[in-house]
Protein backbone atom coordinates (compact mmCIF):
# COMPACT_ATOMS: atom_id res chain seq x y z
CA UNK A 1 0.00 0.00 0.00
CA UNK A 2 1.79 3.31 -1.10
CA UNK A 3 1.45 6.16 1.71
CA UNK A 4 -0.74 8.44 1.13
CA UNK A 5 -0.31 12.32 1.65
CA UNK A 6 -2.69 14.18 3.27
CA UNK A 7 -4.50 17.18 2.60
CA UNK A 8 -2.30 19.61 4.67
CA UNK A 9 1.38 18.32 2.84
CA UNK A 10 -0.55 18.51 -0.69
CA UNK A 11 -1.75 22.63 -0.15
CA UNK A 12 1.58 23.08 1.37
CA UNK A 13 3.51 21.01 -1.78
CA UNK A 14 1.10 23.22 -4.15
CA UNK A 15 2.32 26.64 -2.20
CA UNK A 16 5.91 25.29 -2.68
CA UNK A 17 5.48 25.28 -6.57
CA UNK A 18 3.56 28.56 -6.73
CA UNK A 19 5.96 30.18 -4.64
CA UNK A 20 8.57 29.37 -7.06
CA UNK A 21 7.22 30.31 -10.34
CA UNK A 22 6.09 33.48 -8.87
CA UNK A 23 9.37 35.50 -10.70
CA UNK A 24 8.40 34.00 -13.89
CA UNK A 25 4.94 34.75 -13.47
CA UNK A 26 6.02 38.57 -12.51
CA UNK A 27 8.31 38.53 -15.45
CA UNK A 28 5.64 37.42 -17.98
CA UNK A 29 7.50 33.96 -18.71
CA UNK A 30 5.11 31.31 -18.03
CA UNK A 31 2.98 30.25 -20.43
CA UNK A 32 -0.78 30.36 -20.14
CA UNK A 33 -2.05 27.85 -18.12
CA UNK A 34 0.73 27.85 -15.68
CA UNK A 35 0.31 31.47 -15.08
CA UNK A 36 -3.11 31.24 -15.01
CA UNK A 37 -2.91 28.42 -12.72
CA UNK A 38 -0.30 30.35 -10.14
CA UNK A 39 -3.00 33.55 -10.19
CA UNK A 40 -5.98 31.60 -9.31
CA UNK A 41 -3.67 29.89 -6.53
CA UNK A 42 -2.43 33.36 -5.34
CA UNK A 43 -6.23 34.18 -5.30
CA UNK A 44 -7.23 31.30 -3.51
CA UNK A 45 -4.56 30.91 -0.83
CA UNK A 46 -4.46 34.10 1.68
CA UNK A 47 -0.51 33.91 2.37
CA UNK A 48 0.49 33.00 -1.24
CA UNK A 49 -1.32 35.83 -2.03
CA UNK A 50 0.12 38.16 0.13
CA UNK A 51 3.63 36.95 -1.03
CA UNK A 52 3.39 37.95 -4.75
CA UNK A 53 1.81 41.17 -3.61
CA UNK A 54 5.00 42.06 -2.00
CA UNK A 55 7.31 40.25 -3.99
CA UNK A 56 5.75 42.19 -6.86
CA UNK A 57 6.32 45.67 -4.76
CA UNK A 58 10.10 44.06 -4.32
CA UNK A 59 10.77 44.19 -7.75
CA UNK A 60 8.94 47.18 -8.95
CA UNK A 61 11.01 49.23 -6.15
CA UNK A 62 14.12 48.00 -8.12
CA UNK A 63 12.65 49.09 -11.07
CA UNK A 64 12.76 52.67 -9.79
CA UNK A 65 15.95 52.74 -8.66
CA UNK A 66 17.22 52.86 -12.15
CA UNK A 67 16.89 56.55 -12.15
CA UNK A 68 18.35 57.03 -8.82
CA UNK A 69 21.87 58.42 -7.63
CA UNK A 70 24.31 56.41 -6.42
CA UNK A 71 27.54 57.46 -4.32
CA UNK A 72 29.42 56.58 -7.54
CA UNK A 73 27.06 59.81 -9.18
CA UNK A 74 28.53 62.48 -6.46
CA UNK A 75 32.50 61.62 -7.03
CA UNK B 1 46.61 55.44 -23.15
CA UNK B 2 42.83 56.87 -22.04
CA UNK B 3 39.23 55.31 -23.83
CA UNK B 4 38.46 58.41 -26.24
CA UNK B 5 36.08 61.14 -25.46
CA UNK B 6 32.86 61.57 -27.72
CA UNK B 7 32.54 65.05 -29.52
CA UNK B 8 30.64 67.90 -28.98
CA UNK B 9 27.75 67.75 -31.54
CA UNK B 10 25.31 69.77 -31.74
CA UNK B 11 22.71 67.13 -34.08
CA UNK B 12 20.46 64.57 -32.25
CA UNK B 13 21.76 61.01 -30.83
CA UNK B 14 23.53 58.93 -34.34
CA UNK B 15 21.74 55.49 -34.78
CA UNK B 16 23.55 53.34 -33.06
CA UNK B 17 24.26 50.38 -35.38
CA UNK B 18 26.34 53.72 -37.34
CA UNK B 19 28.55 54.83 -34.15
CA UNK B 20 29.45 51.26 -34.14
CA UNK B 21 30.20 50.97 -37.71
CA UNK B 22 32.30 54.03 -37.69
CA UNK B 23 34.41 52.63 -34.35
CA UNK B 24 35.22 49.64 -35.89
CA UNK B 25 36.81 51.40 -38.74
CA UNK B 26 38.86 52.95 -35.81
CA UNK B 27 36.78 56.28 -35.35
CA UNK B 28 37.58 57.28 -31.79
CA UNK B 29 34.79 59.92 -32.37
CA UNK B 30 32.35 57.57 -32.66
CA UNK B 31 33.40 55.81 -30.13
CA UNK B 32 33.59 58.16 -27.89
CA UNK B 33 29.66 58.74 -28.31
CA UNK B 34 29.08 55.24 -27.37
CA UNK B 35 31.06 55.61 -23.80
CA UNK B 36 29.73 58.96 -22.96
CA UNK B 37 26.07 57.19 -23.63
CA UNK B 38 26.50 54.37 -20.99
CA UNK B 39 28.81 55.28 -19.11
CA UNK B 40 26.51 56.83 -16.55
CA UNK B 41 24.67 53.52 -16.68
CA UNK B 42 27.64 51.27 -16.26
CA UNK B 43 28.94 53.20 -13.74
CA UNK B 44 25.83 52.99 -11.54
CA UNK B 45 25.41 49.42 -12.32
CA UNK B 46 28.19 48.46 -11.22
CA UNK B 47 28.38 50.20 -8.30
CA UNK B 48 25.74 48.83 -7.03
CA UNK B 49 27.31 45.25 -7.67
CA UNK B 50 30.62 46.03 -6.51
CA UNK B 51 29.19 48.54 -3.62
CA UNK B 52 32.68 50.34 -4.05
CA UNK B 53 32.76 53.91 -6.17
CA UNK B 54 36.57 53.32 -6.91
CA UNK B 55 35.85 49.40 -7.89
CA UNK B 56 32.89 51.02 -10.64
CA UNK B 57 35.20 53.77 -11.84
CA UNK B 58 38.11 51.79 -12.37
CA UNK B 59 36.16 49.03 -14.08
CA UNK B 60 34.58 51.35 -16.24
CA UNK B 61 37.18 52.71 -17.54
CA UNK B 62 39.05 49.92 -18.15
CA UNK B 63 35.96 48.52 -19.71
CA UNK B 64 35.68 51.18 -22.01
CA UNK B 65 39.17 50.68 -23.01
CA UNK B 66 39.00 46.89 -23.25
CA UNK B 67 36.06 47.58 -25.78
CA UNK B 68 37.58 50.12 -27.39
CA UNK B 69 40.76 48.16 -28.17
CA UNK B 70 38.33 44.77 -28.87
CA UNK B 71 35.85 46.41 -31.11
CA UNK B 72 36.51 44.62 -34.30
CA UNK B 73 35.00 41.60 -32.27
CA UNK B 74 31.97 42.97 -31.56
CA UNK B 75 29.44 41.15 -33.72
CA UNK B 76 26.08 42.42 -32.92
CA UNK B 77 24.76 39.42 -31.86
CA UNK B 78 23.90 41.24 -28.53
CA UNK B 79 22.95 44.99 -28.08
CA UNK B 80 26.51 47.03 -27.91
CA UNK B 81 25.55 47.90 -23.66
CA UNK B 82 25.34 44.15 -23.19
CA UNK B 83 28.37 43.44 -24.73
CA UNK B 84 30.18 46.16 -22.77
CA UNK B 85 28.58 45.49 -19.49
CA UNK B 86 29.99 42.11 -19.64
CA UNK B 87 33.15 43.22 -19.75
CA UNK B 88 32.70 45.75 -17.11
CA UNK B 89 31.38 42.50 -15.03
CA UNK B 90 34.76 40.97 -15.50
CA UNK B 91 36.86 43.93 -14.77
CA UNK B 92 34.28 44.44 -11.27
CA UNK B 93 34.71 41.16 -10.52
CA UNK B 94 38.63 40.60 -11.08
CA UNK B 95 39.06 44.15 -9.08
CA UNK B 96 36.83 42.40 -6.23
CA UNK B 97 39.51 39.52 -6.69
CA UNK B 98 36.57 37.20 -7.87
CA UNK B 99 35.52 36.18 -4.62
CA UNK B 100 33.62 32.55 -3.81
CA UNK B 101 29.97 33.25 -4.44
CA UNK B 102 28.17 32.39 -1.50
CA UNK B 103 24.95 30.11 -1.61
CA UNK B 104 22.07 31.74 -0.91
CA UNK B 105 18.98 29.78 1.24
CA UNK B 106 15.82 31.13 0.69
CA UNK B 107 12.84 30.57 3.29
CA UNK B 108 9.68 30.20 0.88
CA UNK B 109 7.72 30.47 4.19
CA UNK B 110 5.63 27.55 3.43
CA UNK B 111 2.91 26.48 6.00
CA UNK B 112 3.53 30.03 8.10
CA UNK B 113 1.98 33.26 7.73
CA UNK B 114 2.92 35.67 5.30
CA UNK B 115 2.43 39.40 6.41
CA UNK B 116 1.29 41.44 4.22
CA UNK B 117 2.15 44.81 3.58
CA UNK B 118 -0.69 46.61 2.91
CA UNK B 119 -1.94 49.37 0.69
CA UNK B 120 0.05 51.63 2.47
CA UNK B 121 -0.66 55.65 2.11
CA UNK B 122 -0.49 56.56 -0.97
CA UNK B 123 2.95 56.87 -2.85
CA UNK B 124 4.52 55.09 -0.42
CA UNK B 125 6.17 52.37 -2.57
CA UNK B 126 7.44 55.47 -4.71
CA UNK B 127 8.61 56.76 -1.30
CA UNK B 128 12.20 57.72 -0.29
CA UNK B 129 12.19 55.64 2.27
CA UNK B 130 10.73 52.71 0.41
CA UNK B 131 13.24 53.23 -2.32
CA UNK B 132 16.24 53.59 0.24
CA UNK B 133 15.04 50.30 2.11
CA UNK B 134 15.52 47.87 -0.65
CA UNK B 135 18.91 50.01 -2.41
CA UNK B 136 20.07 48.58 1.05
CA UNK B 137 18.50 44.72 0.98
CA UNK B 138 19.80 45.18 -2.22
CA UNK B 139 23.26 45.31 -1.17
CA UNK B 140 22.86 42.74 1.76
CA UNK B 141 22.59 40.32 -1.18
CA UNK B 142 25.38 37.70 -1.89
CA UNK B 143 27.07 39.31 -5.07
CA UNK B 144 25.87 36.89 -7.51
CA UNK B 145 22.28 37.07 -6.33
CA UNK B 146 22.90 40.87 -6.06
CA UNK B 147 24.46 41.06 -9.74
CA UNK B 148 21.50 38.95 -11.46
CA UNK B 149 18.87 41.46 -9.11
CA UNK B 150 21.15 44.39 -10.51
CA UNK B 151 20.91 43.42 -14.30
CA UNK B 152 17.58 42.15 -14.72
CA UNK B 153 15.46 44.62 -12.35
CA UNK B 154 17.21 47.51 -11.69
CA UNK B 155 19.59 47.92 -15.40
CA UNK B 156 16.01 46.61 -17.04
CA UNK B 157 18.41 43.76 -18.84
CA UNK B 158 16.01 40.84 -20.49
CA UNK B 159 16.84 37.37 -18.68
CA UNK B 160 18.48 36.37 -22.22
CA UNK B 161 20.82 39.51 -21.76
CA UNK B 162 21.12 39.41 -18.12
CA UNK B 163 22.81 35.97 -18.60
CA UNK B 164 24.57 36.61 -21.52
CA UNK B 165 26.74 39.75 -19.56
CA UNK B 166 27.33 37.58 -16.55
CA UNK B 167 28.58 34.63 -18.59
CA UNK B 168 25.75 31.93 -17.23
CA UNK B 169 23.04 30.23 -18.80
CA UNK B 170 19.72 31.08 -18.49
CA UNK B 171 18.22 28.84 -15.81
CA UNK B 172 20.96 30.21 -13.79
CA UNK B 173 19.87 33.71 -14.03
CA UNK B 174 16.73 32.61 -12.93
CA UNK B 175 17.19 30.74 -10.29
CA UNK B 176 19.68 33.42 -9.11
CA UNK B 177 17.17 36.42 -9.84
CA UNK B 178 14.01 34.33 -7.99
CA UNK B 179 16.28 33.06 -4.64
CA UNK B 180 17.98 37.13 -4.84
CA UNK B 181 14.30 38.57 -5.16
CA UNK B 182 12.62 36.47 -2.24
CA UNK B 183 15.92 37.59 -0.22
CA UNK B 184 14.69 40.93 -0.69
CA UNK B 185 11.26 40.51 0.23
CA UNK B 186 12.10 39.15 3.20
CA UNK B 187 14.68 41.47 3.93
CA UNK B 188 12.01 44.47 3.32
CA UNK B 189 9.70 41.91 5.23
CA UNK B 190 11.78 42.98 8.36
CA UNK B 191 11.28 46.56 7.85
CA UNK B 192 7.66 46.33 7.46
CA UNK B 193 7.36 44.52 10.18
CA UNK B 194 9.72 47.06 12.60
CA UNK B 195 7.04 50.60 11.14
CA UNK B 196 10.18 51.42 9.29
CA UNK B 197 8.05 52.30 5.94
Amino acid sequence: MSPTIGPRKLYQRRCREVRAQMSELIDGELDERSAAAVSRHARWCPNCGRMLASLRRTVEGLGRLEDEPTPVDRR
Amino acid sequence: MEAPRAPQTSGGVEDEDRLIARAKEGDAEAFGALADRYSTRLRRTLYRITRDCDAAFDAVQEALMRAWQGIGRFQGRSRFYTWLTRIGINEAYRGLGRPAGEPLEVDDMVGRHVAGWGRGPEGAFESREFLAAVEEALGELPLDYRSAVTLRDVDGLSTVEAAEALGIGERALKSRLHRGRMALREKLDHYFAEGYL
